[in-house]
């Protein structure tokens, strides 16, 4: 009886831990996570043409799809009423059914959402047997870009399915019934619509509209990255959308669908995308993305990202307020930027209503928008989430809070979308992923003042990213926007415009890393993130200042541009022979703090501490040395790290829990168990 | 016999002291954990902030099966840490619901940590009958950090793919439990794969 008694009690406390970590808690690694009770596969595509047999019969017609436009509200930008004139559903497969149900032609649509047969220039032919048809145009494809605008520019594919879940993987389409009298056929015209009742509620618009923003995507990029290879966009692009329901719940099974937030976001490693597209069935009110076109395209960033460059992004929690992880702030800031970016250089394409041109006016589409909601006519609520300007002075950013009304300007009582200062926090903007979007905008767009006025700098942005020239290669781990721009320079044959240079150095304070502006007194402050360490025989002049914890700036404890500094660590190339690695330091001014060595690996997830306690062991730990003090800490046994996985040695001050005077300074060094060698950063 | 019971008790015992072990360290709030990677600037980061404040529940078990009867709806908010005023309230009724009693909007005033506080609303026009909506909202700053927290609620919420997946979650869970298996499944949502 007691055993029984020991067992069930065993069995409760088992379940107890388990429960704790099931529930909905965005802070949980432990989630839930989804799976399909039964998967149906998507049906087969449609792409070969099937002979018609004599004298077919032509089928004409146009597909088209409306979104919701956006328009103004007060000062905000919201979902209104449809564009008044329809999109052409471009490149779309196309397939014509009998009566039966069984396919008797394929087919795709033309630039103009014209009906073609397969090759895109034919005309769509069926046989010539009298009777009903229906024609169904699918939100998918599978076909070779036109790349012809750019001689020698290899072809690359455009594949991609938007589909309403992944458990029954269906296309998005619509269709319309044709009769033939064996001679001559209907035309059919078929539309999508954006309202919920001209579409049954399905609001196929959205779905055409997500399929649109990556067709006008991808059509940017065959000619604006001029000869280079972009067929790493080929592998299938699967994006999941269905009106009315929030994708989040997928990630939070658990949790009440009330509570969950809505997102969109996108899986890494599985080339899948999820939009966001209302929730409990409310489209009206509730938050969507499938009309906001810089969200849906700041997903399809990532996925550019993740497949034709590399991405390191650890996640965590960012807001456009606070310094974060830079792996984290450059992915983050990349998406924000081909968000605004890409509907700025294609309005046409993506929103041609030309009351919209007449709200944003000369600067044209500059924004990374979020709405909620929509308003037509009486219908709906609508409201503005968030709405950044992308050419707003690194200064005097969007303001967030604006704790001093009838002040346009963000001031220190603001809150503000990543307000940064290049002379007082030189290099800050890498860890803001709102400043890395702008400094990106400007360095690419036209606008009244602070812009390069040069939209064609994106072809070096491209071969900045990508896995042939730019931060993509793996020789290039703990990507950030530091690589970036080094990166960048490289493309421009090392020689930056100085328009750019000023973005970066007098606007943005995302200065490249050999900026004099981290050298104090003879002193590095900042050693640029992720620089490679190499032995020498003569110390380097390093020097740490760390911050007070604050949460105006940072929202861990531990200031990741101030009180950390991160180097890569390459064992096999730089220190075969290195198998301890000791700090010393010396206190020149302020508070005594402790300084620490840990040693990470890539992709590893930055561990803070907390108030007052110090963080000393965790998983993400490989190596550390966090006693008190700040001379004699060593890591060892270093002979044991893989010659292949890239390492990131962090020298952490110990700020949590104190107050930390401003004028805290420490000069350290880096020294192997190899008698009088030293470990300094070499050129990144 | 006894052997069995015994060996059963030391084999589960390994598994509850890992488990909990596992749950634990997981759980250690001085990691920066790696399942918020994905969530976005904007209205996600805010809803965040709040989530290390308070928690929400609702409670919709008294709703009408028509549209002229009475549907009250409580929102239960319990502070996870002190909170000074500074965060406000709003309920945002369709159009055609009629509010019989409580505040559509207000402060959620002063919490001390763990405090639970309810607010209620009684309602007509909201009912199993139809489906409507209603929102809840909290917005305020706090700390210096913005706070945004929105919960929708639906007078039918069993229609909704989210409830479908939710019950789907709940009985496999049941399922498992009803198994003795709790090897918790990772898969492509896996929050350390969500990239928003």
């Amino acid at each position: 009886m007691i055993l029984k008694k020991l067992l069930y009690t065993i069995l409760l406390l088992y379940f107890i831990s388990c429960e704790q970590g099931g529930g909905f808690a965005p802070s949980s690694p432990d989630s839930s996570v989804f799976q399909c009770p039964s998967t149906v596969a998507e049906i087969a595509e449609c792409s070969a043409t099937i002979n018609p047999g004599a004298s077919p019969v032509t089928v004409t017609g146009t597909a088209q799809f409306f979104k919701r436009t956006i328009t103004s509200q007060s000062s905000s930008l919201i979902l209104g009423a449809p564009i008044p004139a329809a999109l052409a559903i471009k490149f779309a497969e196309v397939r014509v059914l009998n009566s039966s149900g069984t396919v008797i032609q394929c087919g795709t649509t033309s630039n103009s959402g014209a009906l073609l047969a397969v090759d895109g220039v034919s005309s769509l032919q069926i046989p010539n047997t009298a009777g009903a048809y229906t024609v169904e145009v699918l939100s998918r494809a599978n076909r070779a870009m036109n790349v012809s605008g750019v001689p020698g520019k290899p072809a690359f594919q455009l594949y991609t399915s938007v589909k309403n879940d992944f458990c029954k993987n269906e296309p998005h389409k619509v269709s319309a019934n044709i009769t033939s009298d064996g001679i001559t056929a209907s035309s059919p015209s078929l539309i999508a619509y954006a309202r919920e009742s001209e579409s049954s509620s399905l609001i196929q618009g959205g779905a055409f509209n997500i399929y649109n923003n990556l067709v006008t995507t991808y059509e940017y990029l065959a000619s604006n990255t001029g000869t280079v290879n972009i067929s790493c966009l080929n592998p299938k692009l699967n994006i999941y959308w269905q009106a009315g329901f929030n994708p989040a719940q997928y990630v939070y099974p658990n949790e009440n669908p009330s509570t969950v937030p809505n997102i969109s976001f996108y899986i890494r490693g599985q080339n899948e995308l999820y939009i966001n597209g209302g929730k409990l069935g409310n489209v009206s009110t509730a938050d969507t993305d499938h009309f906001d076109d810089a969200v849906i395209i700041h997903e399809i960033g990532h996925h550019i990202e993740s497949v034709c460059g590399k991405m390191d992004s650890p996640g965590g929690t960012h807001n456009g307020l606070f310094r974060i992880d830079p792996r984290l702030s450059w992915s983050e800031g990349w998406g924000n930027y081909m968000g605004a970016h890409i509907v700025q250089n294609n309005l046409n394409a993506i929103n041609p209503d030309p009351a919209l041109s007449t709200i944003l006016g000369a600067p044209g589409w500059v924004y990374y928008l979020d709405t909620k909601g929509y308003k037509d006519g009486a219908s709906g609520t609508a409201s503005e989430i968030i709405k950044i300007s992308l050419i707003r002075a690194g200064s005097n950013p969007e303001i967030v809070v604006n704790n001093s009304p009838f002040v346009s300007t963000c001031g220190t009582e603001d809150l503000c979308f990543d307000k940064v200062d290049p002379v007082i926090n030189p290099g800050e903007g890498h860890f803001r992923e709102v400043a890395i979007a702008r400094s990106l905008f400007k360095s690419t767009n036209t606008c009244a003042s602070g812009c390069t006025n040069r939209s064609d700098y994106f072809d070096e942005v491209w071969k900045s990213i990508d896995k042939i020239t730019g931060m993509g290669q793996s020789i290039y781990p703990f990507r950030s926007s530091v690589r970036f721009y080094e990166r960048l320079h490289a493309a421009f044959s090392n020689s930056t415009p100085a328009a750019i240079d000023s973005i970066l150095n007098t606007d943005e304070a995302v200065q490249r890393s050999n900026s004099a502006d981290y050298t104090i007194s003879g002193n590095l402050t900042w050693p640029t993130y992720g620089v490679k360490l190499v032995p020498t025989m003569t110390a380097c002049n390093l020097e740490i200042r760390p911050r007070n914890e604050d949460t105006a700036v940072t929202d861990v404890f531990s200031d990741q541009r101030y009180s950390n500094h991160f180097y890569f660590i390459d064992k096999a190339t730089s220190l075969p022979s290195v198998t301890s690695i000791t700090l010393n330091a010396t206190k020149l001014a302020g508070t005594s703090l402790d300084l620490d060595l840990i040693l990470y690996q890539e992709g590893y997830s930055f561990v803070t501490d907390t108030a007052g306690t110090k963080t000393t062991s965790s998983a993400q730990f490989i190596k550390s040395a966090r006693g008190s003090g700040f001379v004699n800490k060593t890591i060892s046994s270093l002979d044991t790290l893989s010659l292949t996985m890239p390492y990131l040695l962090n020298v952490r001050a110990f700020t949590t829990g104190t107050s930390v005077s401003p004028s805290t300074q420490y000069t350290y060094t880096l020294t192997t168990n190899n008698v009088g060698e030293y470990l300094c950063p070499t050129t990144f | 016999m006894s052997y069995n019971i015994l060996k059963s008790v030391a084999v589960i015992s390994f598994g509850a002291i890992v488990g909990y072990s596992s749950v634990k360290f997981l759980l250690n709030p001085s990691q920066n954990s790696r399942a918020i990677a994905s969530f976005p600037i904007s209205k996600v980061g805010q809803e965040q902030n709040s989530r290390y404040l308070f928690n929400i529940k609702i409670n919709t078990e008294e709703l009408a099966k028509t549209e002229e009867g009475v549907s009250t709806i409580k929102i239960n908010i319990e502070a996870l840490k002190k909170l000074n005023a500074g965060l406000s309230y709003s309920w945002i009724l369709a159009q055609d619901i009629e509010l019989l009693e409580g505040s559509l909007n207000g402060d959620l005033g002063e919490f001390t940590e763990n405090q639970n506080k309810e607010f209620i609303l009684k309602v007509r026009g909201f009912s199993k009958q139809l489906k409507k909506f209603i929102s809840f909202e909290v917005n305020g700053e706090f700390e210096k950090k913005p706070i945004r927290r929105e919960v929708l609620i639906s007078s039918r919420i069993e229609d909704s793919l989210e409830y479908a997946i939710q019950q789907n979650e709940l009985s496999k869970s049941k399922n498992q439990i009803n198994k003795l298996d709790h090897s918790k499944s990772k898969n492509k949502f896996s929050p350390e794969n969500i990239i928003r």
